[in-house]
């Protein structure tokens, strides 16, 4: 046999045209039904008297349904429905216009560089450019199968803010250029393992760098044969005359 | 004592707006706090609470929120608005004078 509450309330909803409230109008009716219930239980009436009981206490199913039909106005719940829709495309709308005006990476770089973002150490080498402030500090030398070495250089670049495109790309650390004691590295353009003996040196990216306007951070690679002592980083195509030398401590 | 269903309808939103007015309530919450307030002769139909109160919620005299009780049932809890308590007070005023004049013609119907 069919739960009789179910019943009533199909006949309640039955009457609300407007069908996306049913859902909600249903699930309030039924906890009240509960609550009464239960209410009932603790004052020691059986299950069946108090279902019976709570039941007949919510009215006539239809009266009650018209009532909330009334209220529940089709015409009134589309126009509703339509204007949080509209809403909601004329945010997402808002959002792409404004991550197009500055930049989709920018913006989520950027907040990834401050959630990322450590001080350089006060011992880090440091260069002011006409845009920002550049530091740089020896990172670890790690020994490689093939008797290479890697060795990490830290970079801290910090941005004044705002900058135009222009400028934030010329703060970008791929058009810097790295030299040790053996000459200048290439940039790592190509898979390692299909490069010759003499592009066996270079450097490359190893993140967390990303795209952003005011600081980052940044760890490049340079894959080495021996160990360095030292490292020069450059920007010569910034028309400014400046090196940054980092040096690392001989193994001992 | 059982109240005329009409005397009760016309009386609803200044109830229901007087149950709110101290703390928010959800709808079988409104209905046992009304049978207390009033020695059990204000009995609703219960499910013609909500019409009212969705009504009220339409107006802008309730505003509602879904919230997690300690057994956790999520109930709908209708709370008074700004303009709600405006209405109730208006309501009430509307009640003060009615039932004066209806006692004073009630009163005096009496033959001297």
């Amino acid at each position: 046999m069919r739960d009789p509450f179910q019943i009533w309330l199909e006949a309640v909803c039955e009457q609300v045209r407007f069908r996306p409230d049913r859902k909600g109008i249903a699930r309030e009716l039924r906890i009240h039904y509960e609550d009464h219930c239960q209410d009932l239980l603790r004052l020691g009436w059986t299950p069946e008297l108090a279902e019976q009981r709570a039941l007949a206490a919510m009215g006539n199913a239809q009266e009650v349904g018209w009532a909330l039909d009334r209220v529940h106005k089709p015409w009134l719940g589309w126009l509703w429905e339509g204007s949080r829709w509209l809403f909601r495309a004329l945010a997402v709308l808002a959002l792409v216009t404004l991550f197009e005006t500055i930049g989709w990476d920018s913006l989520a770089g950027r907040t990834l560089n401050e959630l990322f973002w450590e001080a350089p150490p006060a011992s880090a080498a440091r260069v002011e450019l006409e845009h920002g402030v550049l530091c740089a500090a020896p990172g670890e030398v790690t020994p490689e199968t093939g008797g290479k070495v890697t060795a990490e250089i830290q970079l801290w670049l910090q941005m004044r803010d705002p900058l135009g495109t222009e400028a934030y790309y010329g703060m970008r650390n791929w058009f810097f250029t790295y030299r040790d004691e053996y000459g200048e590295l290439p940039l790592l353009e190509a898979d390692p393992s299909t490069m010759t003996a003499a592009e066996s040196r270079y450097w490359q990216n190893r993140g967390p760098g990303r795209n952003g306007w005011t600081r980052y951070r940044q760890t490049v690679e340079l894959v080495l044969e021996e160990p360095p002592r030292w490292a020069e980083v450059s920007y010569p195509l910034s028309g400014g005359d400046w090196v940054l030398r980092v040096e690392w401590e001989a193994a001992s | 004592m059982k109240i005329d269903k009409s005397l009760m309808s016309g009386s609803t939103t200044l109830l229901a707006l007087s149950l709110l007015a101290g703390e928010e309530m959800y709808g079988y919450q409104m209905i046992t706090e009304l049978a207390r307030r009033s020695n059990n002769v204000f009995a609703l139909k219960e499910g013609t609470l909500y019409p009212i109160l969705h009504g009220l919620e339409a107006d802008g005299l309730l505003s509602v929120r879904e919230k997690k009780s300690e057994e956790g049932r999520t109930r709908k809890y209708y709370r008074i608005t700004r303009k709600g308590r405006k209405t109730l007070d208006a309501r009430k005023e509307e009640w003060r004078v009615f039932r004066e004049q209806v006692d004073a013609v009630v009163n005096s119907a009496a033959p001297a």
